[in-house]
């Protein structure tokens, strides 16, 4: 097994290559900075062929002294260990054409291993055959031109191939020198050694060099290559739209509000049609089964509770799809530039933009994504502030409660009442992640806000093929999900808010609607709900939303599962037959109005908004961080934010 | 008071003649490729001090914050 390490600039197309050449869907965006760690995969080829190639995806960089965690990655893979890999393939951006190649000589200048060059971007044929050999001419190494959006894999695959079977010649005479690097870099490359892998330099040494090496660079290209300018001219065209002043802050905002949108007006037919579906599975079934409790299970416990969970699988897909248009045309990084303001406000880098953005998806990535932030303190306010950003996860519960409770309007004729609640929550979770990422900043993470320079790459036409895999890759995950842990958990909640049997004098003489409720109440699920109760009361919420709120610790999807069960045990009429109807026509014994109303559903809404309730991402944050004092004192402050807030909403509004 | 591209307005061309204060801001511009003697044009500025939008070169753009550009010194392109 040979190994090839993808080396190159941000940006460059490493992610889309490696995709390309192994069948994997690695994360692409047209944004600098989108891997952070490495990964390794067999080539497609390699069944048909004997010798077995493998590639590394590696994490961009503009040169190769570090200047944070993820770039110290690819630093380290080069210089540690270089028995581990055989080859390493240089992407070249034909859009930075100079930056990148002054890259690749001083990879060039420092290692006797094997290299080859892939020019990357070349869409349009402009690079020529004839450049390709002025440029082997030059450098030395190899080169082929693709475009790894558009080509398919074979010539790639087979330049591979056999610039791996010719045999390399290592010159043992030429004495390769050691990397300089000023005192600074270190901290990020800790497991290199001094003087084994690297020196240390004078940082004026250290620019000097690089310096040498992009007129080195500048001088190959000018020889042999000249740009064209149809690229340019469109980006710039846009760009004095996108970027402009005023036009830029409302192009940001409509394309957000339409986001939002559209989850909701594209999805709203498929998730009734998908009810629907659930729904009459669920009538299908029980006809086929005999009263009791295997049936209760199927039909309570693992239809209602993953099939109201499943129903939001269209939401999650539209949103993965917009996502990855967005991520495409390169539209986010000028978002970045045009929320910087903001971001600097708060004392945040210009690259927490990225984090921030990915956490809309899922805490996890956007937590990783965060090494890309150089300095500690300003990386820690990031992380300890993204799970305030709502996530995927938080969509079951809003579209559930938002399109149970908030009556649907249309304003000024366009904008929708339940999109704008939707946009509300998502901006009252960005703009608390913000304040609490100031105080952090304030305080316990004190320090200057960083500058901050940003690429901003050509923009692509988006491919709706890339991000229907995308957002089918997202959609499979989901299911995955549900089909998992949600299962699992619905059945044990099942089975807690099914046993014990009440006792027999309890349900002697009662009307059957009765004897469903009294037994839910003296379930295992019922008495920890009862017992919890005084607690919840502030909040509004009575003991089955507080399970369905202590359940979702787990995993926050499990709020609609866990209510989802409880309501079909409990379900008096039997007329309804989707979650939000039963919601609906819950009546509070107490009062005799509805259980639900406005306040109560505003209350779990900000609930969900503020606390964390993922496990997962608290076992990512140990990890990150390195100590669970981190994810202790998120999970701490967080709750204390949704109990407070969910106290608030609802003693206002009821 | 030195000429710095955060003084340039929108639309004009200036050279790059040096970078003020610390190594890691002329670090981060050498790595980019942006080297003294480079043309540099102002595409556009935010409010209240945002983000600065330039282009380098003939092809490649960036977009880089205020106080940034305060530290890179320029001459009107030509003078
Ligand atoms: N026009 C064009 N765009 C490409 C080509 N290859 C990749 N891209 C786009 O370039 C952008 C960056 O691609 P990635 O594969 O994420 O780049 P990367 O080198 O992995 O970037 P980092 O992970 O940030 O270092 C994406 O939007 C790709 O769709 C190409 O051949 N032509
Ligand atoms: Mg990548």
């Amino acid at each position: 097994m040979e190994n090839i390490l993808l080396v190159g600039f941000p940006n460059s197309g490493k992610s889309t290559i490696y995709n390309l050449l192994t069948g994997q869907l690695r994360k692409v965006s047209n944004y600098s900075g989108v891997t952070v760690d490495s990964a390794q995969a067999a080539l497609i080829s390699n069944t048909i062929n004997a010798k077995k190639l493998h590639v590394v995806d590696l994490p961009g960089v503009y040169n190769l002294i570090p200047t944070s965690i993820d770039e110290g990655v690819t630093t380290t893979s080069l210089l540690k260990d270089t028995s581990k890999y055989h080859t390493i393939a240089m992407v070249i951006d034909l859009d930075r054409f100079e930056a990148s190649l002054s890259l690749l000589l001083a990879v060039k200048e420092l290692t006797h291993k094997k290299m080859v060059a892939i020019i990357n971007k070349n869409d349009h044929d402009l690079f020529t055959p004839d450049h390709v050999k002025k440029l082997e001419a030059k450098i030395g190494i190899p080169v082929i031109s693709i475009s790894a959006l558009h080509d398919n894999e074979k010539d790639l695959d087979k330049f591979l191939r056999v610039h791996s079977d010719v045999p390399h010649m290592v010159d043992t005479t030429i004495v390769k020198p050691k990397m300089k690097l000023h005192t600074e870099s270190r901290q990020y490359i800790p497991d290199l050694l001094l003087d084994e892998h690297f020196h240390e330099a004078p940082s004026d040494e250290v620019i000097q060099h690089m310096k040498n090496h992009q007129a080195e660079a500048r001088g190959i290209i000018h020889d042999i290559y000249s740009h064209s300018t149809a690229k340019t001219k469109m980006t710039e065209k846009i760009d004095s739209i996108v970027l402009h002043k005023v036009w830029g802050t409302i192009i940001f905002l409509a394309i957000f509000y339409f986001i939002f949108h559209s989850i909701y007006t594209w999805a709203g037919p498929i998730m009734d049609w998908s009810e629907g579906l659930v729904a009459s599975l669920g009538e299908f079934i029980s006809q086929y089964m005999s009263d009791g409790f295997l049936k209760s299970l199927v039909i309570d416990g693992v239809i209602a509770g993953v099939g109201g969970v499943i129903v939001f699988l269209p939401q999650i897909m539209i949103l993965f799809f917009l996502l990855s248009i967005l991520e495409q045309s390169g539209y986010i990084s000028r978002a970045a530039v045009l929320t910087d303001k903001v971001m600097s406000t708060f004392g945040l880098n210009g690259k927490a933009f990225l984090p921030y953005m990915s956490g809309f998806a899922c805490s996890i990535p956007a937590i990783m994504a965060a090494r890309s932030i150089p300095n500690h303190r300003e990386r820690a306010a990031t992380i300890m502030t993204i799970p305030m950003i709502t996530c995927s996860a938080r969509l079951p519960v809003y579209v559930l409660l938002i399109g149970t409770f908030i009556p649907s309007r249309t304003y000024l004729g366009f904008l929708n009442s339940q999109a704008l609640a939707f946009f509300f929550l998502y901006f009252l979770g960005s703009f608390t992640a913000l304040l609490v990422a100031k105080l952090f900043r304030l305080t316990i993470y004190k320090g200057e806000s960083s500058n901050f320079i940003i690429d901003l790459p050509h923009y692509e036409k988006p491919s709706l093929l890339f991000a229907g895999k995308q957002s089918l890759k997202r959609g499979q995950v989901f299911l995955k999900k549900a089909g998992t842990i949600i299962l699992g958990l619905s059945i044990i909640i099942w089975f807690l808010s099914t046993f014990p049997n009440p006792k027999p004098e309890l349900i002697a003489n009662q009307a059957p609607e009765q004897i469903s409720a009294i037994r839910l109440e003296n379930s295992y699920l019922g008495q920890t709900g009862k017992f919890i109760e005084p607690v919840l009361r502030p909040m509004g919420m009575n003991w089955k939303m507080g399970v369905g709120v202590l359940v979702a610790f787990g995993a926050r999807e499990l709020f609609v599962s866990t209510l989802g069960t409880v309501y079909a045990l409990g379900d008096v009429d039997e007329e309804s037959a989707s979650l939000h109807e039963r919601l609906m026509a819950e009546i509070d014994p107490a009062t005799g109005q509805p259980a639900f109303n406005i306040a109560v559903a505003w209350s779990i809404l900000i609930f969900f908004v503020f606390s964390l309730q993922c496990i997962s991402t608290l076992a990512i944050l140990r990890r990150e961080m390195g100590s669970w004092k981190y994810p202790l004192f998120m999970f701490a402050y967080m709750g204390a934010l949704g109990y407070g807030g969910a106290t608030l909403a609802y003693q206002l509004l009821k | 008071m030195s000429y710095t591209l955060a003084d340039v307005e929108p639309g004009s061309i200036v050279e790059i003649i040096g970078y003020e204060g610390e190594s890691q801001y002329e670090f981060k511009f050498i790595s980019l490729g942006i080297l003294p003697g480079d043309l540099v044009t102002v595409q556009s500025k935010s409010f209240f001090g945002g983000p600065i939008s330039i282009k380098h070169g003939e092809w490649n753009f960036f977009a880089l914050r205020y106080n940034y550009a305060k530290k890179i010194l320029v001459k009107k392109a030509g003078a």
